[in-house]
């Protein structure tokens, strides 16, 4: 018998132990997958615990098989392990290798919409527009918040390939996440939501890298155009100013609302200043700014006539296309007559833009607030938008107070649209003998004109684009009468300075309207096609049928 | 030589010791065939055929009457993608439990072939029959072409998700066909495993609302079938997670039959 002779090499790896045992990498592996699906369970991400641990349960299986072959190679063949515990065990490997690469998937977020009508991804006018966002680095980043309860996981999966989109479009400068309402309530409240299913679009102050929710936009449930005309909003940045004149008497501090209004709300620039002021070399303020989208300039009230330095300032922002809305005031001067007016500047205001302010007062015993001085007006322009936004047609009314009715030229100048806004009732009249008004004698004189009057009007110039609106009280754009029911003054006084702008249009043109699809086309067919339809629908299992009974009878033959 | 045709174990066996083709290809040519040489298949096609063709003719007539109804190009594969917990059971029941019961499991099984190719080939037979159902189904779709504009990228979103469906749930329920003898208790097991997962996000939410863990009701909706077809591939939103959740259904189900059959044939 030959004597054997050992193989050096094979004897020495048998001799060698491997550092760490076969047996507790797979221990470890095990705990580790344990792990992996724990984290998989609880938490909604798998986050770096729950990625880590099946990494590692990985890496332990992987180890285990370069440093104990035979074992792995009879985990796989072998026949006891093929069909004992080991079998249960590489089954379970198995389905937490295909967990494991679901969750990268997952995670990967590979999404495609298939629809031809791209259901779930942006149409032109949404993506143009925000395309156009993303590019213009003037813009602050957006956050959409998508409040999706556990319940609402469907519409979760069923939106996210949009907002996936947005944020791509937009070159990452739109951002979303889903909040599950139920385990974050704090963010609820924050968000001020008030239903699951609502999103909130905010833009990203850029100093602090917080959300602007003051001026978020809450969406009931996802609508593409709602939420691109969302975004459009919050991250608008078009650069509006109302400069409010100083003068003597005037009732800048009736108007604190409206600046309010203005600036913390449609974050326009708001500014106190006099019109000589404005003309000042060092004035911060440049009055026909191209780089501005809309200014307007306002005489809120005012007791002294303007100085004929102050109306050429007038003439000129005016001249150059500017904006001006007059509130008559109810301080006068020692010759009875306000900044309002005063003839020099009605006298302008007539021969440039047909509209002025008469010197009276109208009275009305019949429909007043407190007493004739402050007559009701509920006659207003059914057509323009300063009287019908955020006005109840019908139901709404105005009140004046110690207001002069307005004059509107029976014959406009040259390139002049004139409109009257708001008038008083048939019961008002109007005196002009104003020291009998404010010695107390406000009774009806046959001598008095008859109302209607007209105590707002607005022109406009359609040659140098400048707009005047001349508003017959101060207590318009004031909340004096603010515990009247229908009460429309501040509306009317917020629309003046939103029309005089283009305010309006400005948001208009930010706005898209989507297109309608031809698969949004209902389904329309004839008589014949429908009885074709059917004929087809319902022969077909029958015809299916047929052949069964054909092969079952076939096959019977074949048997005899 | 003889001229009789060989029986399905004798071509099985022949295929493989000449090593012409892939025996599960040989097992899936055999299966294929079976379906359509049985009334059973015909039986079951008429009888999903007959119910989508009542609920689809009440829809186009509601849909022309009210004319404010859009084609749904993904209406049929819907339907479709419901019946299968009563269309997959009935399909697969037979497959490994009568090979089972009437003792031809263990022969089969002493053939120089590995058993995850005998189960591959009866997964791809009862898939293929499913195919083909499926495939009936288009003509509503072409009907809707003619009196709508149904959206062609949903319907193909649809009908591909359908289908992936159909395997997974046809290998969920040979799982049952391998492990009982019994043919009904294999359709009906099946029957309720399909519906436990067709009714899972039901479940989450239920879960979700006695104020569980949130990530124990997502998993829960995840692993049921309509999280991955009901919201996305109906509608045409094609997701990479939802096609390989689709796929390795199939791959673990298949795989754990195939142990079962394995285990079988070690303890025979």
């Amino acid at each position: 018998m030959a004597k054997q002779i050992p193989d050096p090499i094979k004897t020495q790896a048998e001799g060698q132990e491997p550092i760490i045992p076969p047996g507790l990498l797979l221990g470890l592996a095990a705990v580790a997958f344990l792990v992996a699906i724990f984290v998989v369970l609880t938490q909604p991400e798998p986050g770096v615990v729950g990625l880590g641990a099946f990494a590692f349960g990985v890496l332990a299986v992987v180890l285990w098989a370069i440093l104990a072959p035979e074992q792995a190679r009879g985990a796989l063949t072998g026949r006891t392990l093929r069909f004992g515990g080991a079998s249960v065990f590489v089954t379970v490997l198995l389905i937490a290798a295909l967990v494991g690469a679901y969750i990268v998937a997952r995670n990967a977020s590979v999404r495609l919409d298939l629809t031809e009508s791209s259901d779930f991804s942006l149409t032109a006018e949404s993506r143009q527009a925000i395309a156009a966002l993303g590019a213009d680095p003037s813009l602050p980043a957006v956050e959409i918040t998508a409040f999706y309860s556990v319940a609402q996981a469907g519409r979760r999966d069923q939106d996210e390939p949009l907002l996936q989109d947005y944020q791509e479009t937009s070159g990452g400068k739109i951002s979303y996440e889903f909040v599950d309402p139920d385990l974050q309530p704090g963010l609820v409240q924050r968000y001020s939501v008030t239903a699951n299913g609502q999103l909130v679009v905010a833009a990203i102050d850029a100093a602090t890298g917080e959300p602007d929710l003051e001026n978020a936009v809450n969406i009931s449930f996802l609508n593409q155009e709602e939420l691109t005309n969302a975004v459009l909003k919050v991250s608008a940045q078009g650069e509006f100013r109302a400069t409010f004149i100083t003068v003597a008497g005037s009732a800048i501090a009736e108007m604190s609302q409206l600046k309010t209004s203005l600036a913390e709300q449609y974050d326009w620039d708001v500014q106190d200043v006099s019109l000589l002021a404005l003309t000042s070399p060092e004035s911060e303020i440049a009055l026909n700014d191209p780089n501005v989208d809309g200014e307007v300039m306002i005489l809120p009230g005012g007791s002294q006539p303007l100085s004929d330095q102050e109306l050429e300032v007038i003439r000129g922002y005016l001249n150059g296309g500017g904006n001006l809305v007059i509130f008559a005031g109810t301080n006068l001067n020692e010759d009875k007559v306000s900044l309002a007016t005063a003839e020099n500047l009605n006298a302008y205001l007539a021969e440039n833009f047909g509209i002025s302010f008469n010197n009276d007062v109208i009275l009305d015993l019949t429909q007043a607030a407190q007493d004739a001085l402050a007559p009701i007006a509920t006659d207003f322009n059914a057509s323009s938008y300063i009287t019908t936004n955020g006005i109840a047609a019908g139901q709404s009314l105005a009140v004046f107070e110690l207001a002069p009715s307005i004059a509107v030229a029976e014959t406009a100048p040259a390139n002049v649209t004139v409109t009257e806004l708001v008038k008083t009732g048939s019961s008002s009249y109007a005196k002009t003998d104003l020291d009998l008004i404010l010695s107390g004698s406000g009774a009806r004189a046959e001598t008095d004109a008859a109302g209607p009057f007209v105590v707002m009007a607005s022109a406009e110039n359609s040659q140098t684009g400048a707009r005047v609106i001349l508003v017959s009280s101060t207590a318009i754009p004031s909340d004096n009468y603010v515990l009247f029911g229908n009460l429309a003054n501040q509306y009317l006084a917020f629309n003046s300075l939103v029309w005089s702008t283009d305010f309006l249009d400005y948001f208009q043109g930010i706005t898209i309207l989507q297109q309608q699809r031809p698969q949004d086309q209902p389904i329309f067919a004839s008589e014949g096609q429908m009885a074709q339809a059917r004929t087809i629908v319902l022969g077909l299992p029958f015809v299916v049928l047929m052949i069964g009974v054909y092969v079952w009878w076939s096959g019977r033959e074949r048997a005899r | 030589m003889t001229d009789t045709p060989m029986n399905h174990h004798e071509q099985i066996d022949h295929v493989v010791e000449t090593g012409v083709a892939l025996p599960f290809w040989t097992v899936f040519k055999r299966e294929f065939s079976a379906y359509f040489r049985s009334p059973v298949a015909y039986g079951i096609a008429f009888a999903v055929l007959l119910f989508l063709g009542v609920l689809f003719n009440g829809y186009i007539t509601y849909a022309n009457q009210s004319q404010q109804t859009p084609a749904d190009s993904t209406y049929a594969p819907g339907l479709l993608v419901f019946l299968l917990f009563l269309i997959a059971p009935l399909l697969t029941m037979r497959l490994i439990a009568e090979e089972s019961r009437e003792g031809t499991l263990e022969v089969l099984m002493t053939l120089p072939m590995h058993e995850g190719q005998f189960i591959l080939g009866k997964f791809l037979a009862a898939w293929g029959y499913f195919t083909v159902l499926l495939l009936l189904t288009v003509v509503y779709h072409l009907i809707l072409l003619t009196i709508g504009v149904p959206d062609l990228g949903a319907a193909f979103g649809s009908y591909l998700g359908a289908w992936l469906y159909g395997g997974a749930v046809i290998a969920i329920t040979m799982i049952w066909s391998a492990v009982t003898e019994d043919q009904i208790v294999a359709a009906f097991l099946g029957a309720a495993t399909i519906l436990v997962l067709y009714l899972a996000e039901i479940a989450a939410s239920w879960v979700a609302s006695q104020g569980a863990v949130g990530g124990i009701a997502d998993f829960i909706r995840e692993l049921g079938l309509q999280a991955h077809f009901g919201v996305t591939l109906s509608r045409g939103i094609l997701r990479l997670e939802d096609v390989l959740y689709f796929v390795f259904m199939i791959v673990a189900a298949l795989f754990i039959t195939t142990r079962i059959v394995e285990i079988r044939r070690w303890r025979a």
